[in-house]
């Protein structure tokens, strides 16, 4: 499974419990009121009562909280987000349910690079392909990403009261416990791998804000399903994402809505499955087409956040920071990088109180930052903490590239409409966008031990 | 007449004695294994006693110790899936636990110190090979690299040049070079048909001779156009009936093997392919798991709890 980041496939890496090892999960039985009768016919097909046997499956939420074997959960998740699943509610529910999607702008990224394409021509394009689709509704994830963004900035100030900040109103709203140095919550391949390796000394540092992604989740369906005035359960949300790992994500538990008891993203498709459906219609009816917005009536804008390929969270999080702390003008942040090009620090005095933040990409980063932390060594007030080397735009899910020097056109795309002037009403609940992490308990199998 | 002399046998470790290595500045031996400790062996007034046992690192079996090239620390490879680093203070004269790298999924197998003490290479039944970069006390991950499909067995350096070297369960040994401020996998050199349990190289490491399960020995020779590339030249068979667990090729060009025979055997270069110089059958009362030359000495750690000291007569 070479889509997913390079942490989370170290933690599957386990060859004796491996695809041989059978499930451990009991799996739920649903009891029939008759006692049935099981027969075992001669081609070796099980019946009860002379109706063939339900076999019950184990889903990919319950993998999630297990750790006893990761390459089932692999399979089942392919199979649960893939194209042919996607295709397979279109033909079956399209009648009664409102398709809507959320495209990522690393997805967008990637897809104009490949149509060598601008960054607004190749949105109005994915727009016009998935309206022709049936798409009531398309969404642009840096609409998530800017709530995250204020809301995240709101957790870091009230974790920061050893700085002796002045009380602002926005102190109130988001108050989690999570401690310093607070680490991002958008990758899920970085947030696998702590739940399943580290313990609370690392998962009290992570953020407890939802993920853009997972944001987009808590409102797109509530929104839409007022909107076109259908039931919850008939809105089908399909995300875009540069990671095999974001399909993990909204398989979590947490993103699931215990209201409705129904997934708050349905499928997550990985940006090269997306260009494999739409990239290549046609390229007519682009014309005027606009993102939709969950928040409010009129469009959102083809924008994507300062700060960089993986949602911008050090830059932007600052800025709000910023000003809730009253500060005016641009933030001037120059990152300077350390010990390579992955890990990048910069530190800020906003109002004469000093924040330092940092940008750790790719395993070994998060490896030396998690030592850190253990060691008590880490003085960092917010680290952007990203799976893949290089960040989102080179996510396993992202068009491969020819050369690893592309990489930089794709950024390119990115950048080209970067602003640090999203503009976004806040929303009322921000209880809804916060989530949690549990440690996974390891599955002490010591199985014949190989030297 | 090419032969091993028994100098002796040094009993102390409980369980199976899984690795031995010698000092590079002094003729001290270091050797670990079940027991979960470090025992340090020298000659005194005529015969080779543990002068130091050094415990409470790991937790579980440790499975390869590795002096590092300045002979003042010591590396630990430990199924408790850490890396302990020891340290020796001259002041008090005690060796004192400096760092435990952890980050393995889980079994740490192997352990080694690059020839300039820069960098240190581990490797895991996680199937990744760690690169640690060494700066002063302190050990930052300098790259992760998951190029193997199975188990990784061993991690070994290239005597001068810094190339890095692993052998694994899926019957492969690769090379890693430093790309920018990451590392990359180079090459893949595939051969045996088995997990491929150790390599070592030549003094001027334009050769390295392979161990597998497959039961040969295979020597690569080094491409004149490119410093990554070896290419195997030959492929020593019928010499050993059950698994080679180690080789060490000395530095007056002895190769050593340790089987699953309980014998160790020594080879000669002969063009390209090997021929067999001696063989000490019975060199264990069980199967032998690591041998290592320090000048006509050799070593060799074995499942009958035993460490045994070798001279080379030639
Ligand atoms: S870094 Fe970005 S692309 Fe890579 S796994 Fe994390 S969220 Fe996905």
């Amino acid at each position: 499974m070479n889509n997913f980041s390079g942490a989370l496939r170290l933690t599957d890496l386990n060859d004796f419990i491996g695809p041989s090892q059978e499930c451990i999960k009991p799996v739920p039985v649903t009891k029939s009121k008759k006692r049935g009768v099981v027969k075992l016919h001669d081609d070796g097909a099980l019946t009860q009562n002379s109706l063939p046997l339900q076999k019950e499956t184990i889903s990919l939420t319950d993998c999630l909280a297990c750790s006893g074997c990761v390459t089932s959960a692999e399979t089942v998740l392919i199979e649960s987000q893939s194209i042919g699943t996607l295709q397979r509610a279109r033909v079956e529910t399209h009648k009664s349910h409102v398709f809507v999607a959320t495209l990522s702008p690393q997805s967008i990224s990637s897809i104009a690079h490949k149509l060598r394409m601008g960054y607004v021509e190749t949105c109005q394009k994915l727009i016009a392909a998935l309206k022709c689709d049936g798409y009531k509704y398309v969404f642009s994830s840096v609409e998530g990403s800017e709530l995250c963004h204020q809301l995240s900035a709101e957790e870091l100030l009230n974790c920061s009261r050893e700085k002796n900040l002045p009380d602002t109103n926005s102190d109130k709203s988001v108050n989690t416990s999570v401690k310093k140095p607070v680490l991002a919550s958008a990758c899920p391949g970085w947030i696998c791998y702590a739940e399943k390796t580290q313990g609370a000394a690392v998962l009290d540092h992570i953020s407890r804000i939802r993920s853009p992604q997972s944001i987009m989740g808590a409102l797109v369906k509530s929104v839409v399903s007022q909107r076109e005035s259908v039931p919850y359960s008939q809105v089908y949300h399909v995300s875009v994402m540069p990671c095999y790992d974001k399909k993990l994500e909204a398989s979590r538990a947490d993103f699931v809505s215990k209201e409705h008891d129904c997934a708050e993203t349905d499928l997550v498709l990985s940006t090269a499955e997306a260009f494999d459906l739409w990239g290549n219609n046609s390229t007519d009816m682009m014309e005027g087409r606009n993102f939709d917005s969950v928040l409010t009536d009129s469009p959102f804008p083809f924008k994507t956040p300062v700060g960089g390929g993986s949602g911008g969270f050090a830059e932007r999080i600052l800025h709000h920071v910023a000003r809730s702390l009253g500060a005016s003008g641009p933030l001037e942040m120059n990152f300077k990088q350390l010990r390579n090009k992955d890990l990048l620090e910069a530190v800020v005095v906003i109002n004469g109180t000093e924040f330092r933040v940092a940008k750790a990409y790719g395993f070994r980063n998060i490896q030396n930052i998690i030592q850190k932390i253990k060691h008590k060594r880490c003085n960092y007030d917010y680290i952007e903490l990203m799976a893949c080397p290089a960040g989102c735009l080179n996510g396993g899910g992202q068009i491969k590239l020819e050369d690893s020097g592309e990489l930089s056109e794709v950024t390119a795309v990115y950048t080209s409409v970067s602003t640090d002037e999203i503009k976004n009403s806040k929303p009322l609940l921000p209880d809804l966008f916060l989530t949690s992490y549990k440690a996974v308990e390891k599955s002490t199998s010591a199985l014949n031990t190989q030297w | 007449m090419v032969k091993l002399t028994l100098e002796a046998t040094l009993s102390g470790h409980k369980g199976q004695v899984w690795s031995v290595d010698w000092s590079p500045t002094s003729k001290t031996l270091a050797s670990s294994g079940q027991d979960k400790s470090i025992k340090l062996w020298r000659q005194e007034g005529g015969s080779w006693v543990c002068v130091t046992t050094l415990e409470g690192g790991n937790t579980r079996t440790v499975r390869q110790v590795a002096w590092s090239p300045c002979g003042n620390k010591l590396a630990t490879a430990s199924f408790d899936s850490t890396t302990c680093i020891w340290e020796y203070d001259r002041n008090t004269s005690t060796w004192d636990l400096a760092a435990t790298l952890e980050g393995h999924e889980n079994e740490v197998k192997s352990v080694a110190w690059s020839g300039d003490g820069d960098y240190l290479a581990s490797c895991s039944r996680d199937k990744s090979v760690w690169v640690w970069e060494v700066m002063d006390d302190d050990y930052e991950c300098a790259s992760v690299l998951q190029v193997h499909s199975q188990d990784v067995k061993k991690v070994v350096w290239h005597p001068t040049d810094p190339l890095l070297f692993s052998a694994s369960y899926d019957d492969t040994v690769k090379v890693y070079k430093e790309f920018g401020d990451d590392w990359e996998c180079a090459e893949s050199f595939t051969g045996h048909s088995s997990t491929v349990w150790g390599l070592s190289f030549n003094k001027s490491g334009d050769k390295f001779v392979s161990c597998s399960d497959d039961r040969t020995l295979r020597v690569w020779c080094r491409d004149e156009n490119k410093a990554t590339k070896y290419t195997c030249k030959s492929t020593v068979c019928g010499f050993h009936s059950r698994p080679i667990y180690d080789v060490s090729w000395g530095r007056h060009g002895y190769i050593a093997t340790a089987a699953g025979d309980n014998a160790i055997r020594l080879f000669e270069q002969q063009g390209a392919s090997l021929l067999l110089s001696h063989l000490q059958s019975d060199a264990h009362f069980g199967d032998v798991n690591c041998v290592s030359w320090k000048g006509n000495l050799l070593a060799s750690a074995s499942d009958d709890e035993t460490v045994r000291i070798w001279t080379l007569e030639t």
